[in-house]
């Protein structure tokens, strides 16, 4: 396992956006939306980022558009 | 990486991409690949696409078995743990400050092993490859002894400055310690994967 997680989304632009508003930034790599982790995050932030996941699922959903 | 590689077919390279296991990149794909005829196995140790880190230990047995040489791409992974180039066996290992190093970009690394180094010689030279850079002299291609033969024209100064900060910062708090840090986000909720025990 490497530092980054990568999960599929249909929308990566639009989540990366999202989750830019609320101060997690992120980048995109194909249909992936990479989280990188760094000795600065914690399992906290990694929940942060699971909810805003949540309140964003449809983004993450194939075929998504920007809602 | 792959455009590098790509760019060498006019010096008649014959470039072979191994095609994924869904996000798997198994070694038996290198075995089935490598024979006398490789030259050099390049190796991604996190593959920036999905996380899937190489075995680079057994791939460099495979390519040292077939009389091939292994280059290592860590820029995925330096900065996260700690890292033995000879414990992975690998001929080279290229890295960058951009990204774990918590630098910018401009300023990369390249590692070659000590035995390699007299035997290749640069195609792309420039002063700081000399072994006296300040001689100034044109008429004659004197390289480095050292790995410093595998250098170009002036660094970009200010980007070494910068990423220095970075490197001194993850040094203070210690690789170790970092790498049990990142597994903890990392692996909060991820179900463990066949086969795969990191």
């Amino acid at each position: 396992m490497g530092p980054l997680v990568v999960l599929q989304s249909g929308n990566v632009e639009a989540i990366i956006e999202r989750l830019a508003a609320e101060n997690v930034i992120c980048s995109g790599r194909h249909d992936g939306l990479r989280i990188s982790f760094h000795v600065h995050n914690t399992r906290n932030g990694v929940g942060t980022v699971l909810e805003l996941l949540k309140k964003n699922r449809k983004l993450m959903e194939p075929g998504a558009n920007a809602a | 990486m792959g455009h590098i590689w790509l760019a060498q077919q006019p010096r008649g390279a014959k470039i072979e991409f191994l095609t994924a296991r869904g996000d798997d990149l198994p070694v038996e794909l290198y075995a089935e690949a490598v024979d006398e005829d490789t030259s050099i196995v390049p190796v991604t140790h996190v593959c920036f696409k999905n996380g899937f880190r190489s075995n680079v230990r057994e791939i460099s047995r495979i390519a040292h078995a077939n009389g091939a040489l292994v280059l290592m791409d860590d820029y995925q992974d330096c900065g996260t743990r700690p890292v033995n180039v000879k414990e992975l066996d690998a001929d080279f290992y290229v890295t960058g400050s951009l990204k774990y190093l918590l630098g910018p970009s401009g300023v990369a690394f390249l590692y070659v092993r000590k035995e390699l180094i007299p035997l290749l010689e640069p195609k792309i030279s420039g002063w700081f490859a000399q072994r006296n850079p300040f001689a100034f002299d044109v008429r004659h291609l004197d390289l480095a002894p050292s790995a410093r033969r595998f250098e170009s024209g002036t660094p970009p100064i200010p980007n070494i400055y910068a990423a220095s900060a970075g490197i001194e910062l993850l040094r203070e708090v210690g690789l170790e310690n970092i790498a049990v840090q990142i597994r903890c986000p990392a692996s909060n909720r991820r179900s463990p994967r066949p086969g795969n025990t990191d």
